[in-house]
């Protein structure tokens, strides 16, 4: 027998980066390079906490109803959450309006919709480019709420935010040109 | 504290050529311009849906009458010609290309219409 297929890993320790892209045009929510890298979009890789929520999804296995005769139960595939979470983010409360250390928070007052994108195995510091692959999420944001990151001697300056996921996230979806 | 205000406002994002609504505090994080002669938030106080460059027919698209049915050509051209003079009817026979140039000439004489055969957003020209 041929030995199995065993692919590469794909290390993501310092590849990979979370985007904040506030428009796509695209219905399959893969963003043209344009969207990806416009001012108003942002890379909150280092900003956002290393704690800080992921989107999730939680898939519930149903058991299905046993006939009287049966004496075995199996199960369905039920309904899927999927879940936005709480981010963390680094804040400079003392920071001029408009510095790096609050560009975050005001960008995303309570209400704020966009996508988060993830790009994964890539070095951090790549330029976004076409062809790459993402993760997209649609995002909704809640209001921001000073927080700190660490406690007593490590605590850091940092707003909390909760973010929904709105709709069907695209997975795997490449950057337009 | 930065500001934070909740004052919506209506931009076209000259990065993409997408127009949307942002907050206010938004408006030094892009490169935006701010689109006073259109409203943000809709009549119930939601932001307006954003509008995407390639979403909407560039001025100097050309007809796209050739790629439609005849059969969906006759039906515009009926459509059209129901509430006109009959001085102001469009020839509704013909083959495919002549009914595809009749309406591109048709969308020169009435502006109302665009190149794609749907009636233009009277909000779209204000």
């Amino acid at each position: 027998m041929a030995e199995p297929l065993r692919p590469a890993s794909t290390p993501v320790f310092k590849r990979r980066n979370w985007l904040w892209i506030p428009a796509i045009a695209s219905a399959t929510l893969a963003p043209t390079l344009a969207e990806a890298t416009a001012a108003s979009a942002l890379d909150i890789t280092r900003i956002i906490f290393a704690s800080s929520g992921e989107p999730t999804q939680a898939t519930n296995r149903v058991q299905a109803e046993r006939r009287a005769g049966d004496d075995k139960a199996y199960e369905r595939i039920g309904i899927t959450n999927v879940t936005g979470g709480d981010m963390l983010y680094a804040m400079n409360s003392q920071g001029a309006t408009g510095s790096d250390g609050t560009k975050w928070f005001e960008k995303i007052p309570t209400g704020t919709t966009g996508f988060i994108a993830d790009r994964r195995g890539i070095v951090r510091a790549t330029n976004v480019a076409a062809g790459q692959f993402v993760h997209v999420y649609p995002v909704e944001f809640g209001p921001s709420f000073p927080a700190l990151a660490g406690a007593d001697e490590t605590a850091e300056d940092a707003m909390t935010v909760t973010f929904a996921i709105t709709g069907e996230p695209a997975i795997k979806v490449a950057i337009l040109a | 504290m930065p500001d934070n205000t909740n004052d919506w406002v209506r931009v076209l994002d000259t990065d993409t050529g997408h127009e949307r609504s942002v907050r206010t505090s938004e408006l030094r994080h892009g490169n935006y311009e701010v689109r006073e002669d259109v409203d943000a938030l809709d009549e119930l106080g939601n932001p307006q849906a954003p509008v995407y460059k390639d979403a909407a027919p560039a001025e100097d698209t050309p007809p796209t009458y050739d790629k439609r049915l005849k059969a969906e050509l006759e039906a515009e051209i009926a459509a059209r010609n129901a509430g006109r003079v009959e001085d102001d009817h469009i020839t509704a026979s013909g083959t495919k290309a002549e009914l595809a140039a009749a309406l591109v000439a048709d969308d020169a004489d009435h502006p109302e219409f665009d190149n794609s055969g749907l009636q233009a957003d009277p909000q779209k020209e204000s």
